[in-house]
């Protein structure tokens, strides 16, 4: 499984990346940890807090932002043989289903929200104590014991959920062996041998967050910052901390635009900006590799299938896959994806059209599915979350093209606050309506379908 | 009720995320801002950054400064820009 990390280096290079080069670096350099102190961390974590679940199904809610809590805590929960859960959001309502399904649930995070105060906690603290140990008695780098580990959880869980095209939030089981298989394709194509340096503004518990700051540089040279930083100045002083070149930014269309407005002088070490969760025009692409003076490169995948391409779009429209990934045609423009690492074969949400084996263009996208901010969700189930609330006659949440963010035309004698509030309890905040439109019923055609055009022309109440 | 500064905030803040819906005197100053409050998410904090470098010439970075207090609500991330303000 590891064999495309150990073939490309000799047991002495292998010792020193994972000994001894810094793997995610924090402000100060003596604070930076190197793989295998990850890796030790991991198995300290296992060992005592999480043993004491060694009789039953361990399953674990990871909710830790910073990187390197968050890699111990999955690395940690996968050599108890447990589950990783990846909530889509922290909405009450998702929590309180979580737990309903596992009472066991134990939660790694520091401020727990509302609902989870009484499941086991283990909190950034405890595997900050275990860091401080594992440097105090560094053990020497052992390859067996790392790649037996590695054989031994292949098969360890992670969770993630993701909206289906039926709008129930659908459980995504993805396996440590398909996570680092996947990487191994992406470290091939964004050439992560070399040694680079990589600074994410995506969660943890998305799948383009899960791969691009774990997998991809736990199995590779990358270097990787320990934050996720939100604000342009965080961003520059986290690029900056580090001259490894080259480096790159991760994030998304939503967020990149964001920082252009800023009109900042990027670190001239930022050479790549990778972006994925929603397409970029050919236009903004230019904008951007201009302002940022570095390549942008998009990344396609989905959370059933991981990564599975990638294009400079300012070069072309076309799709390449990775090495080893193929199609299998359903219908006209439905294809399923398959790669040596994917168990079954995965429908694709998007319509593609196929011009060789490994190069496509896509198609429009299942028009249910949106994306706000990265996170996906289905209109039919937003819809549905909406008529639960007790006093909402009608309505209907609409994308708008322009801002991305979501529109709510409702009838309903409830206030905005009153709605906003209810929905709040239901929805990751991504997705509450900005603004809310008052109506008096919604318009339809003679067939009783909703007439969106008509709606999207209302000015706001 | 909100301080005239507050209310100065309150009315950024609505401008920058598009919460048209709201009335900036409708805001406690002291609910909380993300999740629970008014429900606004990383992107939005990014915004409103933008907006306060942009006016008050505040610049926000959240490794300096207790970040999750100064965007806790309306009242502390007033108090801070009054604090740190250039313009």
């Amino acid at each position: 499984m590891l064999s495309f990390l150990l073939n490309s280096q000799s047991p002495t290079e292998l010792q020193r990346l994972w000994q001894s080069t810094p793997f995610i670096y924090r402000e100060a350099p003596d604070q930076s940890l190197t793989r295998w102190e990850v890796f030790l961390a991991a198995e300290q974590l296992s060992q005592t807090a999480l043993s004491i679940h060694s009789n039953m199904k361990y399953s674990a809610l990871l909710l830790f932002e910073q990187r390197d809590y968050f890699l111990v805590g999955l690395l940690a929960t996968a050599m108890q043989k447990g589950q990783v859960i990846l909530p889509p959001n922290l909405a009450e309502a998702t929590l309180e289903k979580l737990k309903n399904d596992m009472p066991e649930l134990s939660v790694l995070g520091d401020d727990l929200p509302k609902g989870l105060h009484s499941q086991p906690q283990i909190t950034s603290k405890l595997i900050d104590e275990i860091f401080h140990a594992v440097k105090k008695n560094p053990l020497p780098f052992d390859q067996q014991r790392m790649t037996v580990t590695f054989e031994a959880i292949k098969k360890s869980e992670i969770w993630l959920y993701t909206s289906g095209s039926t709008g129930k939030p659908k459980k995504i089981i993805k396996t440590w062996q398909h996570m680092i298989y996947s990487a191994s394709l992406a470290i091939d194509r964004f050439q992560l041998m070399l040694p680079c340096y990589i600074v994410a503004t995506v969660p943890n518990q998305h799948m383009f967050g899960l791969e691009t700051t774990l997998f991809w540089p736990f199995f590779s040279k990358a270097s990787l910052w320990y934050e996720r930083p939100i604000f342009a100045e965080d961003v520059i002083s986290a690029l900056s901390n580090n001259s490894i070149e080259p480096a790159f930014l991760v994030s998304t269309p939503l967020h990149l635009t964001k920082l252009l407005a800023f009109k900042l002088k990027w670190p001239a070490h930022l050479n790549r900006l990778l972006s994925a969760t929603a397409p970029l025009s050919k236009t903004l692409a230019e904008q951007l590799e201009s302002e940022f003076k570095a390549s942008l490169f998009e990344v396609y995948g989905s959370t059933e299938t991981a990564s599975i391409a990638s294009r400079q779009t300012t070069v072309t429209e076309v799709w390449q896959t990775y090495t080893s990934v193929t199609f299998e045609r359903l219908t006209n423009e439905r294809y399923a994806v398959k790669t040596s690492c994917l168990e079954d074969s995965q429908v694709l949400s998007d319509q593609i059209e196929l011009l060789d084996e490994h190069h496509f263009k896509l198609g429009k996208r299942d028009s249910d599915l949106i994306k706000v901010a990265g996170k996906r969700a289905s209109l039919t189930e937003l819809n549905t979350h909406l008529l639960s609330i007790s006093g909402i006659t009608e309505g209907v949440f609409i994308q708008d093209p322009s801002t991305e963010r979501l529109r709510l035309f409702v009838t309903t004698s409830l206030t905005p606050s009153d709605i906003l509030r209810e929905l709040r309890k239901l929805l990751d905040p991504a997705f509450l309506p900005r603004p809310i439109t008052y109506v008096k019923a919604l318009p339809r055609s003679e067939v009783g379908k909703i007439l969106y055009n008509k709606l999207l022309c209302k000015r706001p109440s | 009720m909100l301080t005239p500064e507050q209310l100065e905030m309150a009315q950024l803040i609505i401008e920058a995320v598009n919460l048209e819906d709201i009335q900036a005197d409708e805001i406690d100053p002291e609910d909380a801002l993300f999740t629970n409050g008014l429900g606004l998410d990383s992107i939005d904090a990014l915004e409103i950054s933008l907006e306060l470098s942009k006016k008050y010439g505040v610049k926000i970075k959240s490794s300096d400064v207790n970040i999750n207090e100064i965007f806790g609500s309306i009242a502390s991330l007033t108090a801070f820009v009054q604090a740190n303000k250039q313009n």
